[in-house]
């Protein structure tokens, strides 16, 4: 028996459910060259923002236990640059391709999907709406009626899929989900990169040129597969797990929780293999627990163990 | 390593396990090690760099960046230089002969080198490294070398002996042992109203590449530099290693934009005129 890998976003069909986090993987050169991509569920480009920008000062990378922070601040050469640059090398990819799409308002977002749209060559966007190092205080995916207006906006505007990436930094994600659920988004990622912030000790000077920034890797999984967990419970379209996945067995654990597609970010610096063993993992993992369809897995969590009535664990 | 072909047929990186040869230990808190890894010996060139990893789990999370001190495609062996500066570095330098290492390799783009004539090679501390690369090929290709070092103690200048036996001449200025010049490029600058050179190339300092972009102006010589900034990705992804260079086709001087440039992609080697150093 061989497992089909195969899960559904929307109206498209993924050959599994692994794909690289916006900005932790490229098109042409930037892609190491290691293994197909095509091999993957999806590819997910860095994220477009239409004017040329130059990105945050360095430092923009702060090593943390198990994770990392970055603050780069959506460095894009511009939309006339990305279909020239970027667009050729996606489009001849044989697999899914998402462009991830910025903006400081709903009309940038309008701007670069009516442009993409008519050159044709993607699949999907993805809708950066929660990049934290962009210098706001209140990102899209932060204020519910800003969110909704820049969904809505994108929505009406093209028919292809679109997933809104939101943002960790709320207290009630589910909420913000439903909003992008009714304002016409196909999906939702969980999530981007959690706000943090590191010290230098020596010096006693903030590490990052900019303060803050998002942390990301392994550390933050934990939270993130509970975001999943609680996103997946309140929405009916399919969520897309971001958040530390470094292997198959994490990808497992976010499908599980009720993710229907697994990102992998701050892994491909550390193992720019870690998407096509994940891949073959997934496959071994379904071969070994009888699992016909790995959609199966999707939010096939069982209740916990041991569980006593009052909450205790019992003996 | 296993040797990867990009889809499409463009050779890619390696990536793989190499084993530990030799973990050599020359004094001043220098260490070098030596790893065999025939495909990526005879793959790299001076300037290049790996990105290494040599522990198990994910702290540290991120692999390093290490520029090749010396490429021998004949023993199939690379060896890095470097020092113990945080744990990455400490969990290095524990490493034993047949101990393994995953190498992601060869990355950016590498020093070019002159048809004939005589390069300087201007280098201080850990910087020195991928010079001695630098003056190991150009050596063999017969091209005149001459070394203008700077370290802190004159008894350990990382690489003097390799650079001895392969440079006509070997300038050292150290800080424990005052001497003419207050910068190695003092000795450079006094040589240059007797030699011409085809080429400069320089790592390891800011103070040293800002004093020889003035000599670079005043005498009309190519000069490269190897900048080193802080990496994760190593292969152009992450955006983290940006550096202001002067880009485009207007010349250095007259222009040109300046924007953050990835040192991991399209550097580590730069022209050194378009290389940016705010004061």
């Amino acid at each position: 028996m061989t497992p089909d890998l195969r899960v559904r976003i929307g109206p498209l069909e993924l050959k599994n459910p692994v794909m690289p986090a916006s900005g932790t993987w490229g098109v042409g050169p930037e892609d190491p060259g290691l293994f197909d991509v095509a091999q993957l569920g999806a590819v997910v480009t860095k994220t477009l923002m239409i004017g040329p920008r130059e990105g945050n000062a360095p430092l923009r990378v702060v090593e943390t236990p198990a994770g990392m922070l970055n603050s780069v601040g959506l460095p894009s050469h511009g939309l006339d640059a990305w279909l020239e640059e970027v667009l050729p090398d996606l489009r001849a990819l044989d697999t899914v391709r998402v462009a991830s799409l910025g903006g400081h308002a709903a009309r940038e977002f309008v701007a670069a999907i009516r442009a993409v749209d008519e050159a044709g060559g993607v699949d999907a966007y993805e809708l950066n709406l929660s990049c934290p190092n962009l210098g706001r205080r209140v990102l899209i995916a932060e204020d519910e009626g800003l969110l909704a207006e820049v969904v809505a906006a994108c929505r009406a505007a093209t028919a292809r899929p679109l997933i809104a990436k939101l943002s960790p930094n709320v207290l009630d994600m589910a909420a913000f989900a439903r909003t992008a659920e009714e304002a016409g988004a196909d999906a939702v990622t969980v999530a981007n990169t959690l706000r943090a912030m590191a010290i230098d000790t020596e010096t006693r000077r903030p590490l990052l040129g900019t303060v803050q920034g998002g942390i990301s890797g392994p550390a933050v999984r934990p939270i993130i597969v509970w975001r999943v967990w609680e996103v997946s419970r309140a929405v009916r379209v399919p969520v897309v797990a971001a958040g530390g996945a470094a292997d198959a067995r994490d990808a497992v654990e976010f499908l599980l929780a009720g993710a229907t597609a697994v990102q992998f970010g701050t892994v491909n610096f550390v193992n720019p293999l870690a998407m096509r063993d994940a891949v073959d993992g997934l496959r071994d993992y379904c071969l070994r627990h009888g699992v016909a369809r790995v959609a199966d897995l999707v939010g096939a969590a069982r209740p916990a163990a041991h569980a006593s009535p009052s909450g205790r664990a019992a003996r | 390593l296993s040797a990867v072909v990009r889809p499409g047929g463009v050779p890619g990186r390696l990536l793989g396990e190499a084993r530990v040869v030799e973990q050599r230990r020359p004094g001043g808190g220098y260490l070098g090690l030596v790893v065999r890894s025939p495909d990526v010996a005879a793959a790299a060139r001076p300037g290049q760099f790996a990105m290494l990893r040599a522990w198990p789990g994910w702290d540290p999370l991120l692999p390093r960046p290490f520029s090749f001190a010396r490429l021998d495609p004949e023993r199939g062996t690379c060896e890095f230089l470097y020092r113990v500066v945080g744990r990455g570095t400490e969990l290095l330098a524990r490493l034993q002969p047949g101990d393994p290492v995953t190498v992601l390799a060869p990355l950016g783009e590498p020093f070019p080198l002159p048809e004939r004539g005589r390069i300087a090679l201007v280098g201080r501390g850990l910087g020195i490294a991928p010079l001695i690369a630098v003056a190991d090929l150009a050596s063999g290709r017969g091209l005149a070398v001459d070394a203008y070092l700077s370290a802190r103690q004159a008894d350990h200048v990382p690489g003097l002996d390799a650079l001895r036996a392969t440079c006509d001449d070997v300038f050292v200025q150290a800080d424990d042992r005052p001497g003419r010049h207050p910068l190695a490029t003092g000795h450079l600058e006094e040589e240059l109203e007797r030699r011409r050179y085809a080429a400069a190339y320089t790592c390891g300092s800011r103070r040293l590449a800002v004093a020889l972009q003035r000599l670079q102006a005043l005498h009309g010589f190519r000069a490269w530099v190897s900048l080193e900034t802080h990496m994760a990705c190593g292969f152009g992804a992450c955006r983290a290693c940006v550096w202001p260079v002067r880009c485009g086709d207007e010349p250095a001087g007259g222009g040109a934009p300046v924007h953050l440039v990835r040192t991991c992609l399209e550097g580590p080697a730069f022209p050194l005129e378009r290389v940016v150093y705010e004061p």
